[in-house]
């Protein structure tokens, strides 16, 4: 199963982390302070799922008129640590392309990962050609 | 690549969101992130063949996955005129796929099939003899004569005479799937012997010193029959491994039909015997 490599991991954890602490600090300053003790601290973004334990997927998928379909995607082996945390999962082209599998405006899908991690069933809001699907994104965070 | 990282970047940007409102109350906590990038687990393209004979027809289709692919599941449709048969199984390595009803294998067919719902290119071969590159990184050919007729000391045979051959200047592990039903072909045998003595080989000397060598091993299951894969035994000089095949060195083996005496050694068995 492909994984992003060491670095790649890193650096997109690191993205994580400005993403996350840059918002943190924009937040905070906005804050209306009343003479009260300002305090701070650092914080570490866990990756919760090892590197040498990737989770499965699989999709769900049928045959139509002459070509198969998928209506759905089960990720499964995810680590204990990731459990309760929301997910979002992206569908790719075999080009790189981003597949529209969900609703309104968003063409992702999310939920929350079940207590203890497990495994986890996505439904797509429309079947999309088989054929067509090139890898997945999927992010948890909590 | 590019793409990939945006859609995830994207997607953490939307889960560090999630979070926004939390930052108001300056907790500072450990955030848990999880980032998983997946693709295909056996990408490459797969040969399939007919199997599981049925009177003239075919009521399953035989793969091989790419190596590494592990235990999948193997979803598989093929157009018979004009209605589609359809199946799935999940196996390691190979197997075989039984439909919902049978087919006539034709040399040339659409299929289209899925591995852990993950498209799984497939090359239809109705040809009696295959050959496969199982890492997936170069391709090969193989080509059967059937000889029939007397051999040297006496005796009247009928032999597989396979070649395998590859463009690939690296060494290559290879493996031959032989249809034993091909119509052409003179029956499915109860034995295949196959002995290193034969002169049509690819060597008479035992290069394991340890004896007499096999030179190939069955690799498929005795159910896939009639449905033959093979693969060169690992044996030979560290420079010339019979297992690998490479550019100018063509590997060549004789299995004969019905014959499984002295240093003939049964590449059906054990299990497949009738």
């Amino acid at each position: 199963m492909f994984r992003l490599r060491p670095t790649r991991r890193i650096a997109a954890l690191v993205l994580a982390l400005v993403a996350i602490a840059g918002l943190s600090a924009a937040s905070a300053s906005q804050l209306g302070v009343n003479g009260g003790t300002l305090q701070s601290g650092v914080g570490l973004v866990v990756d919760c799922q090892p590197v040498g334990t990737p989770v499965t997927i699989r999709f769900t998928t049928s045959f139509v008129t002459a070509a198969f379909s998928t209506s759905g995607v089960t990720v499964s082996s995810i680590n204990a640590a990731c459990g309760g945390l929301a997910y979002r999962l992206q569908v790719l082209s075999t080009t790189g392309a981003v597949i529209d599998i969900g609703s309104g405006t968003a063409t992702d899908v999310g939920g929350t990962v079940p207590a203890g991690g497990g495994s986890f069933t996505s439904p797509f809001t429309l079947p999309i050609p088989t054929a067509n699907i090139g890898s997945i994104a999927l992010v948890f965070s909590g | 690549m590019r793409r990939r990282l945006l859609a995830i970047s994207v997607l953490l940007l939307a889960a560090a969101g999630l979070g926004l409102a939390s930052a108001s109350n300056l907790s500072v906590g450990s955030p848990k992130l999880g980032i998983e990038a997946a693709s295909n687990p056996c990408p490459g393209v797969v040969v399939a063949t007919p199997a599981t004979l049925s009177g003239s027809r075919y009521r399953g289709i035989a793969f091989t996955l790419p190596s590494g692919c592990g235990s999948r599941t193997v979803q598989a449709a093929i157009k018979n005129g004009s209605t589609w048969r359809t199946g799935s199984a999940t196996f390691a390595s190979s197997g075989i796929v039984t439909l919902n009803n049978t087919y006539t294998a034709l040399t040339t067919m659409n299929v289209v099939a899925t591995v852990d719902g993950w498209d799984l290119p497939v090359t239809w071969s109705y040809a009696p003899v295959t050959c496969a590159v199982p890492t997936g990184v170069a391709t090969c050919d193989a080509g059967v004569t059937i000889f029939t007729g007397n051999k040297p000391g006496g005796g009247f045979f009928t032999y597989y005479d396979v070649v395998v051959t590859t463009t690939s200047t690296t060494p290559v592990p290879w493996r031959v799937t032989i249809l034993m039903s091909y119509p052409d072909y003179p029956g499915i045998p109860t034995y295949l012997g196959n002995s290193t003595l034969d002169a049509f080989n690819d060597g008479q000397t035992a290069w394991s010193g340890t004896g007499s060598i096999n030179d190939v091993d069955r690799v498929s299951a005795c159910a896939d029959s009639p449905v033959l894969v093979v693969a060169g035994r690992p044996s030979g000089p560290t420079t010339n491994r019979f297992e690998n095949v490479v550019a100018g060195r063509q590997r060549n083996f004789s299995l004969v039909l019905n014959y499984n005496s002295g240093p003939y050694t049964d590449v059906l068995s054990p299990g497949c015997t009738p």
